[in-house]
């Protein structure tokens, strides 16, 4: 029985360069006296700033890169020796490492103008920005996003656009440059276009044996965070699209021999993710859906009415979502994806998508018969991290699993 | 150190906080379970009902523990727990205002295991700006309307400026409560202040009131004044239990002043008018110094001016453990008292209480400021 490991997808190789070349483009923006701003990154305005020629940076993404290179370790030290409690979000203590003078892989982040935060996952979108535009001495724009604890309301919409309009006007003053209204039509429809790409691709992983793992889709999630709203960013999902689609038509998948389907939720431990192959090689467990990456095209924008389409975008996020939403969001897409167990990855220092796993777990269990694991580590600081320990308790899980399966229906 | 009877009222109120409640909804009135300090209390309190602070509670987490993971804040843990307990059977209703991704956290795992008490949850903006306010006193609105369908009576104009003249009236006498404190020696020890102070968050205003004023006159024929060598301030989340201030006064230090929600920011701010008592109540809550504004200003203003008007030597931050908000403008603050050249102590906690250990830092720190 081979279990061959397939070579990654070429566009997701790719992604090396353009998370080069997208660091670098704020360095340039400089150069040509367009503005930098740093933003968080579910949902952030870049329609807006692209059109108005301003670069975006996204800390949270600097902060797992860096951790993916291995350059945490000094920064959470500087971090710490400044006050910052290890029990605060990781992407933070890392970032305020580099902030407070660590040295910074790639060269580190250019410098922003202004910092904009969406306040729509977490409170960390709040205090850590406010930090940052503390220490660095910016100014810092926040577009308060409410909870939705039923439907995304008239009201709701028409508080968040609001602020965006007021967004644009602050900027327009502070820039000297207008925002064209055309060139922002353009925006959003090219960003539409990338979220729409970007779900087939998920949705191609429908396919048996799937064709995408959750290294190469965590990777190929990039240009939708770093570049929504450009040309760029299109051309990229079309290529991936295209190659994804051959990948399922001649029938090659991540590994040929897939046992298991696994859905993710949760933010993968940066430092670790070899526990993915790990899965994939000892139990030929494939993941085929992360929570994570679909956070990012959840939905669809209507230029003809921009900032409420951008408001709906902020709000329609699964971590503003209420309970039930999300709960009947991963049982479709068990359903969908024909999904046999979920790993549940909490961090430790990540309160908005692990406080509610164990919950999430029994409900999966008690309301759909869904298997699920609550695995705990954290998602960028890897001291203490326990790799016998999780993968012990994955191992359990995958017995369980092996089991049930034994209990299938022999088509499946 | 030893505590003078005049406080002993309050502090009976505060203990038997659960059956106050309790009666009050024997009488057919509601209780409605609230974050004090960000929840305005007004509008229910004009609804007849009673509002009722959440604590954290400091036992054992055991129930609590099944649901929530090992890095909750022992806030969100003690108030699961004595929900799990039953010990909250008198809540109607909890409202709880959006501060922080553990009252997030908790909204939806409250959500999927049980609809008893229902939640109420309030929207709290982090700005100030024209659409911030206009937003929040639509919220305020929208639960003024709830109550009333809830609780099945109509909150006038009128009920409601009764409402915060009732509450005005409390903040007032809490306030001329505190600045006794500014003397050289203050009437009461920190701990005994903040009897008073967690008493208003569970007991009904008016009888509050009452008691208040007794105090304030007891107090001007006080013999006794509490002794310690350094002037402190404590600042920090609710504090929901004297344990902490007794170890640091117990270790020579007297708590003169705070910037506790469960202190001084709880009350400090009066809602200035009533012409539109929704917006101006809205105002007042959305103005209140804390971790969730827009930046950390307001309370810095706070904390200085405290520290400035009390003649504070000493400042001791207190911090929940896994309290974000709190963590975050940690580094900031600390700053700010070191220009200042105000020495401070940092002690993040979690419950159990490590005693011993929380005394031998008190300890450390007082012998440093003699
Ligand atoms: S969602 Fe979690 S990891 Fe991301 S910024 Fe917020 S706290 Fe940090
Ligand atoms: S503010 Fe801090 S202590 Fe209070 S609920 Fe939030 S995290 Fe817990």
């Amino acid at each position: 029985m081979s279990k061959k490991i397939r070579r990654s997808l070429s566009a997701a190789r790719e992604i090396t360069d353009m998370v080069l070349a997208h660091y670098m483009s704020a360095v340039q923006a400089h150069q040509e006296s367009r503005w930098v701003a740093w933003c968080t990154a579910v949902a952030p305005p870049s329609e807006i700033l692209y059109s108005m020629g301003i670069q975006p940076l996204f800390p949270e993404n600097y902060a797992c890169v860096a951790t993916v290179m291995r350059t945490m370790s000094k920064a959470f030290e500087i971090s710490e020796s400044h006050g910052l409690s290890r029990d605060l979000c990781s992407y933070a203590r890392g970032v305020m490492g580099f902030v407070l003078g660590g040295e910074a892989p790639l060269g580190g982040m250019e410098k922003p103008d202004i910092l904009i935060s969406t306040k729509n996952v977490c409170l960390s979108y709040l205090k850590w920005w406010q930090l940052m535009a503390h220490t660095l001495q910016r100014p810092l724009y926040v577009i308060d996003c409410p909870r939705i604890i039923s439907e995304i309301e008239e009201s709701h919409l028409r508080y968040v656009s609001e602020q965006l309009e007021r967004l644009v006007l602050r900027l327009e003053k502070i820039t000297g440059r207008t925002l064209d209204k055309d060139k922002l039509k353009e925006a959003l429809e090219l960003s539409s276009k990338a979220a729409e790409l970007w779900r087939r691709v998920l949705g191609l992983r429908k396919a048996r044996p799937c064709p995408v793992g959750v290294t190469d889709s965590s990777a190929a999630m990039f240009p939708l965070v770093a570049s929504a709203g450009t040309m760029e960013a299109v051309e990229y999902y079309e290529k991936l699209l295209d190659e994804v689609s051959e990948r399922v038509e001649a029938g090659t998948g991540v590994i040929e021999d897939e046992k298991f389907r696994l859905l993710l939720s949760g933010i993968p431990y940066w430092h670790h993710l070899d526990l993915f192959n790990y899965l994939k090689n000892r139990y030929g467990a494939v993941f085929v859906y992360e929570l994570y990456t679909a956070t990012w095209g959840i939905t669809s924008l209507n230029s003809t009415r921009p900032f409420e389409s951008l408001a709906f975008k902020m709000l329609y996020n699964p971590t503003n979502m209420p309970p039930k939403w999300a709960e009947e969001w991963i049982a479709g897409i068990v359903k969908d994806f024909d999904i046999d167990g979920i790993v549940l990855l909490s961090s430790r220092s990540c309160k908005a998508t692990s406080i509610n796993n164990l919950v999430i777990h029994r409900v999966l269990r008690d309301k759909y018969g869904i298997p699920s694991v609550v695995i705990e580590a954290d998602h960028t600081d890897h001291r203490d991290y326990s790799d016998a320990e999780i993968k012990a308790k994955l191992d359990t899980f995958m017995e369980i699993l092996g089991s049930k399966s034994h209990m299938r229906p022999a088509n499946r | 150190m030893t505590a003078n009877g005049a406080v002993d009222k309050f502090r009976e109120l505060f203990e038997t906080r659960d059956a106050i409640a309790a009666e009050w909804k024997n009488r057919g009135k509601k209780t409605i379970g609230c974050i004090s300090i960000y929840t305005p209390e007004e509008v229910i309190y004009a609804a007849e009902s009673l509002p009722v602070g959440i604590l954290g509670g400091t036992k054992s987490f055991a129930k609590a523990n099944v649901y929530l993971p090992s890095f909750s804040c022992s806030f969100i843990c003690g108030f699961l727990e004595k929900l799990l307990e039953n010990e909250y059977r008198y809540l109607d209703l909890v409202t709880l205002p959006s501060l922080c991704d553990s009252i997030w956290g908790f909204y939806s795992i409250w959500k999927q295991i049980s609809s008893n008490p229902e939640i109420y949850l309030l929207h709290y903006p982090s700005k100030r700006s024209g659409e911030a306010i206009k937003y929040f006193t639509k919220e305020v609105e929208k639960f003024k309307n709830f109550l009333e369908k809830f609780t099945g009576k109509e909150i006038s104009k009128k009920a409601l400026e009764i409402a915060v003249d009732v509450y005005n009236e409390n903040r007032r006498l809490l306030k001329r409560l505190y600045m006794l404190r500014k003397s050289e020696s203050p009437p009461i020890f920190g701990f005994e202040a903040l009897e008073v102070v967690l008493s208003s968050m569970t007991t009904p205003k008016t009888l509050h009131n009452e008691l208040l004023k007794e105090l304030l006159t007891d107090l001007a024929a006080r013999q006794e004044y509490p002794e310690g060598e350094v002037r402190l301030l404590i600042s920090g989340h609710i504090l929901d239990n004297t344990d902490i201030l007794r170890v640091v006064e117990g270790a020579g230090g007297l708590v003169v002043a705070d910037d506790l929600d469960s202190g001084s920011r709880y009350f400090w701010s009066l809602v200035e008018n009533t012409h539109n008592p929704i917006e101006n109540v809205s105002q007042r809550y959305l103005n209140l110094p804390s971790p969730y504004g827009p930046n950390v200003k307001g309370r810095i203003k706070h904390l200085t001016d405290m520290i400035k008007e009390f003649n504070v030597e000493g400042v001791v931050f207190l911090t929940r453990r896994f309290c974000d908000p709190y963590l975050f403008d940690h580094p900031i603050l600390e700053q700010v008292l070191k220009q200042l050249g105000v020495p401070f102590l940092h002690l993040e906690h979690a419950y159990p209480l490590a005693k011993a250990s929380l005394r031998t830092r008190v300890e450390a720190f007082i012998e440093m400021l003699r």
